[in-house]
């Protein structure tokens, strides 16, 4: 190769370097665009009645006279919420990632594990819309209470939700774990379960745990779900333990107040100010996660082969704590355990926590192995009955219902009668816009960055950070965004409530997604083909370009065709950024407001009476596109690892 | 290499030098009852021969053992091949001590020699050439065995000054033809008891040092 | 030097689906000594030591036919309890596989399954283990630590350690040095002929050397079939049959 040639060869490859770092730098700088923006919008609320009068105020509301701006209950509602839902997610997902991994037959697998993830696309706003209409009945009539839209009903709704992703994560963590260590347990005389239980679960605790913090970000930040079914008052449970009181979560209050407040008001900044708070939620919940991983990671693992430790300055101190709580931590668990059963139920309380360490200690002893494991593989069984049950009868209610309404009319015909007849022709079209636009714009950045995260970095301080702000992206709620994306496009640069700005929204919402689904099918190309092509000469852009990329693009395409769906459905991104609810017409330029299905069934569900079958009708679209969508990528994903064993 | 490998070695390395003792005993033992003309003494040393046939199947058997399932490297593979070349030369060391003594019964009644020749004195070198080369090994001294070359010099002329002693004897006297010829015979033998400890000494240069040389 | 026979196998075939990987084996493995298998890659001697601790199970397309008697019973039967066979009859595979825990968890976890709770046994147990597997030395200081963090070297003999804790009668190895280096595989070949004073072990190498020097007993094994099975000195000095003179001189495989 000539010298010239090769000043133009490197020129090109630095070049092209330069833009896959600005692409990765991209996330870092949206995230911190995300964060001033909203600190600025909520300032005022701070500076006005003060950072702790804001979190520990009691009552909640703006509107009366004199307006109050505490969110202590909205924070307690969160938390109340999140922490329930856990409570009948994790065990459940957790019994059904062992049953599919350890226990399912062959055949029954196979259509176990594409069934669950497709609970996990089923847009928010469907379940919110089944909630709303049957779950909160069914709650009205079961417990005999006035109204069934409860903070019961918000938790089994957001369990659901965060079920596919505990599941997905736990099954992938437990399946993974080596073989060895199966087989060297069963050599050693255990039964099954013993080993599931003794060495391959706390063998993938890193994956578990990471299934665990994912479920929990996913249910903090619900928004629309929860703001149809949990009744939206901003009280504090009392007694606390009353699952049948409504009660509203921060994300609630942001989606159901943010579309009516004046710009510039009081309220206006102290919704910002939740939006901050939520925020700040999510950052400690993606920081323990850290902390959690690593720890985890470094037990197991020989202490040789770990990466460079995140060290912040508190760690130290609190691995001393760590160590004394190992040591210790039989009893301190249980006193902490009899403190919470305490606190919530009084004496009874205590009096459970006793029956319980009994019941703990003693019986495990007589019971023989075969039978725990008869008794265990059960348990299991009935958790994946009960998840596949749970979507059985949101299918079968909607498809029934819906189905019979569904003409070419309803396909083709603008709306009409405020949604109660006619079709509902521009909210698809609508949502293949916002689609289009968004897609268009974060798949490119998202590729981009995923290359430079995987072919031109190690591990290293400027890595870390723009890993650390891809993950504050990825757990970052969707009404945050679409708070974001109100103040700064809408507002800031008067894009007003526009296409566009819903694109942008939608864009930077599913960004982080791409980059993490195209960085996993960079890294499937194993390093020694890598090492090949460049033995023979080749440049890194053209490694990339020919020897990585291609097997890369089934994976790719996958991470692109669930953002689609994901897109699709998603609620609270456009609610203030792009939609109106009626419009005959379809829009002529990108700077007008849209129709979209999601947005189209809210309205329909919560304002307008005697348009049942009009929802239900909807409701079957929507899942219809979105599953499509979804198991069009499962197909390809499962095609293309069979294809390349490497 | 392994313990077991090692501790095996070294105890073979232990047998061997008591197998090349033993058959420098049968030598000198040997060379004594034929001086002393002691018949009864002779028999039983001769039939030793049998003890040492049999040390030398169980010994080599060992060392091939040791070959077969270790594979050893450097200074241990030399050091075994000295063993098995000492083993062979402790062996033909032995059969000549056996020959010697065979020799004794033929002397009986048989007139004696004008002057006694320096059979003794020549049986007294050999073993200690015997002597220093075990000892060399045993304690991988090369010092001993330096001067093996002008040793195995004086055997030699040792050995020539006998066979013309011997044949001005026999042409002297031819009454003493007989006895003179076994006398001829045994100081042969020594001579090749004295080559052979030289072959011992060359080994065991080449077991400590890696280098071949040749004692002329 | 009596020997009583521990195990026996009376025409036993293995299917992996259509493949039959053992073909007819009858032997008899003597207790309180070592037996090793030997034979060319895929000659079914790894297949044939999974049967005796029923490992195979785990394969589903897996099929057997005939006999393998412990202790004078069918190990196979209908009531035969795979468990309680793995308990009598251990494993050390090729490859070192410790759990993720520490080193004590890994020699204890055998007897916590086994119902053992009080803590001053299992560190007897756990102590006595080690020091049979020639590691108490190299870790007593070391017991919380990961097991992941040891040598190779160490960790094989972890898992020795491991299954000793267990006490069986016979130790199943299969290829326990292939991925050891010359001086782990020294220590671990000295510490074979340390346990069989105790147990019975049955050894699958493909090193002819290592089955030469550690075993009394040696099967010669080629496509699934039992060529030879007889005293070692005898195998590899003089074998009665020339596919087993062929391979030991290494005319093929």
């Amino acid at each position: 190769m000539s010298d010239r040639q090769a000043v133009r060869r490197s020129r090109s490859e630095i070049g092209v370097r330069v833009v896959w770092f600005l692409c990765a730098l991209f996330a870092v700088i949206t995230i911190f665009f995300i964060f001033a923006f909203l600190f600025y919008d909520a300032y005022p609320i701070f500076e006005e009645i003060g950072v702790w009068n804001f979190l520990s105020g009691s009552v909640w509301n703006p509107t009366g006279f004199p307006p109050a701006y505490g969110i202590y209950s909205l924070i307690v509602a969160t938390l109340l919420a999140t922490f329930l839902a856990m409570a009948i997610a994790i065990p459940l997902g957790i019994g059904s990632a062992i049953y599919i991994a350890e226990l399912a037959p062959y055949r029954v697998k196979a259509w176990v594990k594409p069934a669950v993830e497709l609970l996990a696309g089923i847009p928010s706003v469907v379940f919110g819309f089944f909630g709303l209409v049957v779950l909160t009945t069914w709650i009205r009539v079961s417990f005999d209470v006035p109204t069934g839209e409860t903070w019961l009903a918000g938790s089994i709704l957001l369990a659901i939700m965060a079920l596919p992703t505990i599941i997905s994560v736990a099954e992938d963590a437990i399946s993974s774990a080596p073989r060895e260590y199966k087989e060297g347990s069963l050599a050693l005389g255990a039964t099954h379960w013993q080993t599931i239980s003794r060495v391959l679960t706390p063998a993938a605790l890193s994956g578990i745990t990471a299934a665990i913090i994912l479920g929990i970000g996913r249910a903090a930040g619900e928004t629309m779900a929860v703001l149809m079914v949990t009744g939206n008052a901003p009280v504090i449970p009392d007694p606390i333990w009353d699952v049948l009181s409504p009660i509203r979560t921060l994300t609630g209050t942001l989606g159901i107040e943010m579309g009516e407040v004046p710009v510039g008001s009081t309220h206006y900044h102290a919704l910002f100010g939740v939006a901050v708070v939520l925020l700040v939620i999510t950052l400690i919940i993606n920081f323990s996660a850290t902390i959690i991983l690593n720890r985890i990671k470094r037990q197991q693992a020989p202490p040789a082969s770990t990466g460079i430790p995140r060290r912040f300055p508190l760690t130290g101190w609190m691995e001393r704590q760590g160590i004394f709580f190992r040591a210790h931590r039989t009893p301190i668990l249980w006193g902490l355990m009899a403190v919470v059963l305490f606190a919530f139920f009084g004496l009874t309380g205590l009096g459970i926590a006793l029956v319980l360490y009994l019941a703990v200690r003693y019986i495990p002893g007589r019971i023989s192995p075969r039978w725990a494991q008869r008794i265990a593989f059960s348990l299991a069984a009935l958790c994946i009955v009960v998840v596949l049950l749970a979507l059985g009868i949101i299918l079968y209610d909607i498809l029934t219902k819906g189905l019979p309404y569904i003409s070419w009319e309803f396909l083709t015909e603008p709306p009409s009668n405020l949604g109660r007849s006619g079709g509902i022709l521009p909210a698809i079209v609508g949502t293949m816009y916002l689609v289009m636009g968004s897609i268009a714009i974060a798949l490119p950045i998202g590729i981009g960055a995923a290359i430079y995260l995987t072919e031109y970095t190690s591990e290293g301080r400027l890595v870390g950070i723009i890993r650390t702000a891809t993950d504050l992206l990825n757990g970052t709620p969707s009404i945050v965004f679409g708070l974001f994306g109100f103040a700064f496009l809408v507002i800031y640069l008067s894009f007003g409530v526009s296409l566009i700005a819903g694109q942008i929204t939608l864009a930077l919402m599913v960004l982080p997604t791409i980059i993490r689904t195209t960085e996993e099918a960079l890294k499937t190309v194993p390093v020694p083909v890598r090492e090949g092509s460049l033995a023979l000469g080749a440049s890194k852009w053209q490694t990339i370009r020919r020897v990585v990329l291609p097997p890369s693009v089934p994976g790719i395409l996958t991470g692109t065709i669930l953002s689609i769906g994901r897109v699709a459905g998603e609620t609270a991104p456009i609610l203030f950024t792009a939609v109106v609810f009626s419009t005959r017409f379809l829009p002529s330029s990108l700077f007008e407001p849209v129709m979209a299905l999601p947005y189209h069934l809210y309205i329909l569900a919560t304002n307008v009476p005697n348009a049942t079958g009009q929802q239900y009708a909807t409701a079957v679209v929507l899942l219809g596109i979105v599953i499509a969508f979804y198991a069009i990528a499962i197909v390809i994903r499962h095609r293309s690892s069979v294809k390349y064993r490497w | 290499m392994s313990e077991k490998f090692h501790s095996e070695l070294d105890l073979l390395k232990q047998d061997t030098l008591q197998m090349v003792r033993f058959a420098r005993d049968m030598l000198r033992d040997s060379m004594n009852a034929l001086i002393a003309e002691d018949y009864s003494n002779a028999l039983q040393i001769a039939s030793r021969k049998k003890e040492i046939r049999e040390l030398t199947i169980s010994l080599e058997d060992r060392a091939y053992q040791l070959i077969a399932l270790y594979q050893p490297m450097a200074k241990d593979m030399r050091v075994i091949v000295c063993i098995l070349k000492m083993i062979a030369a402790a062996e033909r060391i032995g059969r000549y001590g056996k020959d010697i003594a065979n020799m004794t019964k033929h002397l009986r009644d048989q007139p004696e020699c004008a002057e006694p020749l320096p059979l003794p004195h020549m049986a007294a070198l050999v073993t200690a050439m015997i002597d220093d080369v075990t000892t060399s090994f045993e304690k991988e001294n090369l010092a001993l065995i330096k001067d093996f070359s002008s040793r195995d010099n004086d055997v030699d002329a040792l050995w020539h000054s006998i066979f013309r002693q011997s044949l001005t004897f026999m042409m002297e006297n031819p009454k003493t033809i007989t006895r003179s010829t076994y006398y001829i015979m045994a100081a042969r033998y020594l001579e090749r008891s004295g080559d052979h400890a030289c072959k011992m000494a060359e080994y065991v240069h080449y077991a400590i040092t890696g280098e071949r040389i040749e004692i002329k | 030097m009596s020997e009583t026979t521990i195990i026996t196998t009376e025409n036993l075939n293995l299917w992996y689906g259509e493949n039959n990987a053992v073909v007819d084996v009858s032997m008899q493995i003597p207790d309180r000594r070592v037996t090793a298998l030997i034979g060319p890659s895929g000659c079914g001697k790894s297949t044939l030591i999974r049967c005796f601790n029923r490992m195979n199970d785990l394969v589903s397309s897996c099929r057997i036919s005939g006999r393998i008697e412990f202790h004078g019973n069918n190990i196979y039967a209908k009531d035969a309890d795979p468990v309680e066979i793995r308990r009598k009859i251990g494993m050390v595979f090729q490859k070192p596989n410790p759990f993720p825990k520490s080193v004590y968890e890994n020699v204890a976890y055998g007897p916590r399954i086994h119902g053992i709770k009080d803590k001053k046994r299992l560190d007897e147990i756990v102590e006595r283990s080690l020091r049979s597997a020639a590691l108490w030395d190299e870790v007593r200081g070391r017991m919380d630590e990961s097991a992941l963090g040891l040598s190779g070297g160490q960790q094989q003999r972890l898992c020795i350690a491991r299954t000793l804790a267990v006490e069986p009668e016979v130790i199943l190895m299969d290829e326990p040095c292939s991925a050891l280096d010359p001086i782990a595989t020294a220590k671990i070949e000295k510490l074979i002929d340390s346990l069989k004073q105790q147990y019975t072990v049955i050894i699958v190498t493909h090193n002819m050397q290592q089955a030469a020097r550690v075993s009394d007993k040696t099967g010669f094994m080629y496509l699934g079939k039992l060529i030879e099975f007889g005293p070692t000195s005898q195998i590899f000095e003089h074998p009665q049959e020339d596919l087993t003179e062929n391979y030991i001189t290494g005319r093929f495989g």
